[in-house]
């Protein structure tokens, strides 16, 4: 095979608009780097809509920890943006420096969604950090809506819940029925059956017709560990919504 | 034995008559040679292991090679065998203060079933445990308890952030924590868009957010709470899974060691304590390190993380009624190797330690029971000696390392329960080391209240030469030599009686027999002989010495060739062959000197030379002012004592020390004073007393030989001899070279009691005898000695001056 034909090396791109968040999402990242021999490209996100924000005269926020709102600048804001990315920067370092792998990082201001690139391509995967509330971890939700093929979103599942060692809680829906029959029957005779038969990571499955607010209740009670999804399903879902009801870091794989 | 005269050669060394045995060695059972001659320190080591006492301790004193490490050993370990076998000792953790590890006595024998039954207890556990928490029990009960908590949470920021929405505001995250924002079209409202709406929308929408702000304030300040009670929840979901696991692991443990009282306390702390940490046995690494045997199989007991569970056997003992009690010998006796050690090991570059890492010493393995130590090694270890006093003192082994004592040590320790301490200590080391000890250590004599003495030697009888031969027997089967022959066993008895200096006695040095044996073993070999012959042995005694006498050879050496000037034939004035003794590691040999002396009228002083310029010793100076007191009270009595003389041993460049060349001193000092010569063929060893009785010296045997071979090298005229104390006619051991040319009359051996016997023979003269008058013959030696001392009275009285000594030349004339 020559150098051209040479698939490219994988690339985990890490991103949030905070570092607390970011750091929910490191050790995911680093696991699937060190794993797959991929290097790391981190991010941090100004999020325009915080700025916004803190530029108005009532602006507060209040510790995650609890306690009073307090009053905030748009230059405090921005001050804590440098230092979460500075330390979003040196976390990865380290990581990388102990991982052996290469990394970039950058800072850019805009939305959480401008992560995900316009081309996510095959050897991609992107994942977004949010901050759990507590420190309980649910399962690892999947997120088929059974409209493309998904063998390396399972693949990639099985591999992530088998290291943050939780079960797999797949859901399915989708306008065509039949074609969520077809997913979920491949996924529990073939995908169960056998490729996970061996790795003793639990599994379950669920069937709907559509991504509404009863499957979003269901994931915010699980408190989930992760949820993975594809670019297609990415793509449809409001990203944000889904991050606040889950409040774990999302992965998202190429369709 | 008539003094005066010739020795015969018979008396030139011992006489061993074998006729006592039946010519053949007995073979049966061996009289342990190391006990032969040795019943009061045998005695005394027998006592010493009985006695009951702690502070009876043995010290075992004689010089090396004489068999007291194998004695006290075989004492010891025969006394051990009649008493019970001590207890086991284990070091288990202190759950409530790990740094004081807790020390536990069993039964013999005990010690390592319990470290077994705590393994496997382990080991069952590393097993049981997951499996319960895996159990579809446990995960059910799990599941609901998240399921609940996960709800409770949830359920509140959710509705937080629904009502919100309903609101027109938005929960927003930022570095700096959570933000509530006004929202328009699902947008938070910029800072522009804000001002441009009325007052009263402005103040509406920050009543809104100052609302949404208090709610979100209660929402967070109740998720630690949640987090408390579910932590609370789960830890007693576990602990409740864990007893039950922990229950039944524990009841064979408990059947099998409940019984034993101290044990039942210890048990019911591991067994809360694997109640408390059941989620040590829940972490993932064992099954990544099962290598190529099932997890079940692994001996999970070895994690680090159960270490706090195992049992460090410190003495293991099995009561199978032969071994009894032990008998433990340390030869390399520091500080650890006595009192025990705490071990540490490096994690991440820091110093770890716990009580698995405490390492037992001699004093452990030796408790109820005997240690054998070496006094010397034992004192030139740091702190050994000290500990060890300090554990008998106490009574108790307390481990205490020298980094400790120096307050050296930065890192984790450990404070051991000290252990009882009941066994009995025997030192065995030389007897400078017993005296310094004695003098020195106040110490030592309470704690060491028995001494076993060795005897170097012992004396030929009808019932000790049997012994000694079975001894030399018993040392040919113990290192496979050959048997030595009826004539090799006497001529090694008579090499023994040389290595006693004493031809009625022979040395019990075992180590130096053993030497000889082995050496003549090598020549019996090598000739093809079937026994050790007594060629064999000489050999191996001629060989060993010329290995040994380069410095012997160099010295005859400077003497043939005029370099030493030693005179053996002719006659002197005021010269004497004297005759000393260089001793070079465990080798020694005689050789002569000149010893010339000089007189003349002075103020009653005999100079020794060697002394004045500091290379005589004080026992030569002695024998210097006792020949002196002998002429003082010897020789013109009525008259002041105005002699100057100086006496010196000359070509001599290094120090010299005995009293022994005494009698050479003052037979020269007499032939100057009278002016008579003595003949040189003779050399004299001797000291004297001031009654002028001569007086027995050591290394007499090598003092004969040394002149002998001075003169065998010239070649012997027949008139050569030397003469010794009457007293030391007893030590002779010879060689057969000076007993043969004795025995052709070649040379002579001539024992003298007094100094007038000795005058007579050195100078043929008679050495004379006071008359009733008071007065020696005037021809006499001791005539003319006297007159010449009137002599130099007379000249001081004439030119009645007094002498100054310091002015260097006797007397000063005015």
């Amino acid at each position: 095979m020559s150098q051209k034909d040479q698939p490219r090396q994988w690339r985990i791109i890490v991103g949030a608009t905070s570092f607390a968040d970011a750091n929910s999402a490191i050790a995911l990242a680093v696991g699937l780097a060190s794993e797959l021999d991929g290097e790391i490209n981190a991010c941090l996100i100004e999020d325009e809509a915080v700025l916004a924000y803190a530029a108005l005269p009532f602006a507060r926020t209040i510790f995650p920890g609890g306690g009073k709102a307090e009053p905030v600048t748009l230059q405090a804001m921005q001050s804590a943006f440098r230092r979460d990315a500075e330390g979003f920067r040196k976390a990865i370092e380290n990581a990388a420096s102990l991982g052996a792998f290469r990394w970039t990082f950058q800072q850019k201001r805009g939305e959480l969604r401008s992560l995900l690139p316009t081309a996510l391509g095959e050897r991609d995967i992107v994942v977004i950090g949010r901050q759990r509330l507590h420190g309980r971890a649910g399962d690892l939700y999947v997120l088929d809506d059974a409209s493309q093929p998904a063998e390396r979103l399972y693949a990639m599942a099985l591999r992530t819940a088998d290291r943050l060692k939780v079960p797999i809680n797949v859901l399915i829906w989708g306008k065509d029925a039949a074609a969520v029959d077809a997913r979920q029957t491949w996924v529990e005779q073939t995908w169960v059956e056998q490729t996970c038969s061996n790795s003793g990571v639990p599994i379950q499955s669920v069937c709907g017709t559509a991504f509404d607010r009863t499957v979003l209740d269901a994931i915010a009670k699980n408190s989930p560990a992760a949820m993975m999804l594809s670019r297609s399903v990415a793509d449809q879902i409001d990203l944000e919504q889904l991050l606040d009801i889950g409040r774990c870091p999302v992965l998202v794989v190429a369709d | 034995m008539k003094t005066g005269v010739p020795l015969d050669a018979s008396l030139l060394c011992a006489s061993i008559d074998l006729s006592v045995l039946d010519g053949k060695p007995s073979g049966g059972k061996t009289l342990p040679g190391a006990l032969m001659g040795q019943e009061r320190a045998l005695d005394a080591i027998r006592m010493a292991a009985k006695i009951p006492h702690e502070d009876f301790n043995l010290f075992v004193l004689g010089n090396q090679g004489y068999g007291r490490h194998t004695a006290v050993t075989a004492i010891l370990q025969e006394e051990a065998q009649h008493r019970p076998v001590p207890s086991d000792w284990v070091y288990v953790n202190n759950f409530e203060t790990p740094d004081k590890p807790q020390a536990i006595e069993l039964q013999p024998g005990l010690a390592l079933s319990l470290k077994q039954a705590m393994d496997a207890l382990i080991d069952n556990l590393a097993n049981d445990i997951p499996a319960l928490f895996e159990s579809e029990s446990y995960q059910n009960q799990r599941r609901k308890l998240e399921q609940e908590f996960g709800e409770t949470n949830e359920n509140e920021f959710s509705g937080l952030i629904e009502e919100a929405k309903k609101n027109e505001l938005a929960l927003l995250r930022t570095p700096m924590g959570f933000a509530i924002a006004p929202t328009k079209d699902g947008k938070p409202i910029k800072a522009e868009d804000f001002e441009t709406l009325p007052m009263a929308q402005q103040e509406a929408i920050n009543s809104k957010i100052e609302a949404a702000n208090e709610k979100l304030e209660a929402v967070l300040k109740e998720i630690p709470k949640h987090e408390k009670a579910h932590r609370r929840a789960i830890e007693l979901l576990n602990k409740s899974m864990a007893e039950q696991g922990v229950d039944e692991a524990m009841l064979p443990v408990y059947g099998q060691f409940e019984k034993i009282g101290i044990l039942k306390s210890y048990l019911d702390a591991v067994h809360a304590d694997l109640i408390e940490n059941a989620e040590l046995f829940l972490s993932d690494g064992s099954a990544a390190q099962a290598g190529p045997f099932p997890v079940a199989t692994t001996k999970h007991y070895k994690e680090p993380q159960f270490r706090r569970y195992t049992v460090n056997v410190m003495v293991s003992n099995t009561p199978d009624g032969k071994r009894g009690a032990p008998v433990e010998v340390e030869f390399l006796p520091t500080l650890a190797n006595l009192i025990g050690r705490v071990e540490h090991l490096s994690e991440m570059g820091v110093l770890f330690t716990d009580f698995t890492m405490i390492k037992p010493g001699a004093l452990h393995r030796a408790n109820g029971g005997y240690l054998i130590l070496d006094v010397r090694q034992l004192l030139s270890e740091p702190f050994a000696w000290d500990a060890l006093k300090r554990c008998l003192k106490s009574g108790q082994i307390s481990i205490v390392s020298a980094a400790e004592r120096f307050s050296l040590a930065t890192t984790t320790s450990l404070e051991p329960d000290p252990i009882p301490l009941n066994l009995r200590i025997a030192l065995v080391g030389e007897r400078s080391l017993y005296y310094l000890l004695m003098a020195y250590d106040p110490e030592f004599a309470p704690l060491f209240k028995m001494q076993a003495d060795f005897n170097d030697g012992v004396f030929l009888t009808e019932e000790t030469v049997p012994q000694y031969v079975e001894l030399v027997h018993s040392i040919a089967r113990d290192k496979s030599l050959l048997s030595p022959d009826p004539a090799g066993l006497q001529r090694l008895m008579i090499e023994g009686t040389r290595l006693a200096d004493d031809s009625q006695k022979v040395s019990l040095d075992l180590g130096r027999l053993s030497d000889i044996l082995r050496e003549a073993n090598y020549w019996a070999m090598a000739a093809g002989n079937k026994t050790i012959t007594a060629d064999d042995i000489d050999r191996a005694v001629a060989e060993a010495e010329t290995r040994a006498g380069r410095i012997r050879e160099l010295t005859q050496e400077a003497i043939s060739r005029e370099t030493l000037l030693i005179k053996t034939t002719g006659d002197a004035v005021g010269q004497i062959n004297a005759l000393s003794v260089l001793e070079l590691g465990n080798y020694r040999f005689g050789r002569p000197s000149l010893v010339s002396a000089r007189a003349r009228m002075g103020r009653g002083k005999v100079v020794d030379i060697e002394r004045e310029v500091e290379l005589g010793g004080p026992l030569h100076s002695k024998g210097v002012l006792i020949l002196s007191g002998y002429l003082a009270t010897h020789y013109a009595l009525d008259t002041p004592m105005s002699l100057w003389a100086s006496i010196v041993f000359e070509q001599s460049y290094g120090g010299i020390d005995g009293d022994s060349a005494s009698a050479a001193e003052l037979f020269a000092l007499l032939s100057t004073l009278a002016d008579v010569p003595i003949s040189q063929a003779f050399a004299v060893t001797g000291s004297v007393n001031q009654q002028g009785r001569i007086q027995p010296i050591g290394g007499v045997n090598e003092k004969i030989e040394g002149f002998f071979d001075v003169c065998a090298g010239r070649g012997l005229t027949g008139n050569q001899g030397v003469l010794i104390p009457d007293t030391n006619v007893k030590h002779l051991a010879l060689r057969s070279r000076v007993i043969d040319a004795v025995r052709a009359d070649k040379f002579k051996i001539i024992p003298i009691a007094t100094i007038d016997e000795g005058i007579a023979l050195l100078t043929s003269r008679k050495a004379g005898k006071r008359s009733k008058k008071g007065l020696f013959p005037a021809t006499s030696v001791n005539g003319l000695v006297e007159a010449r001392l009137r002599s130099f009275a007379e000249g001081l009285r004439s030119f009645g001056a007094m002498v100054d000594p310091g002015k260097g030349n006797g007397a000063a004339v005015k």
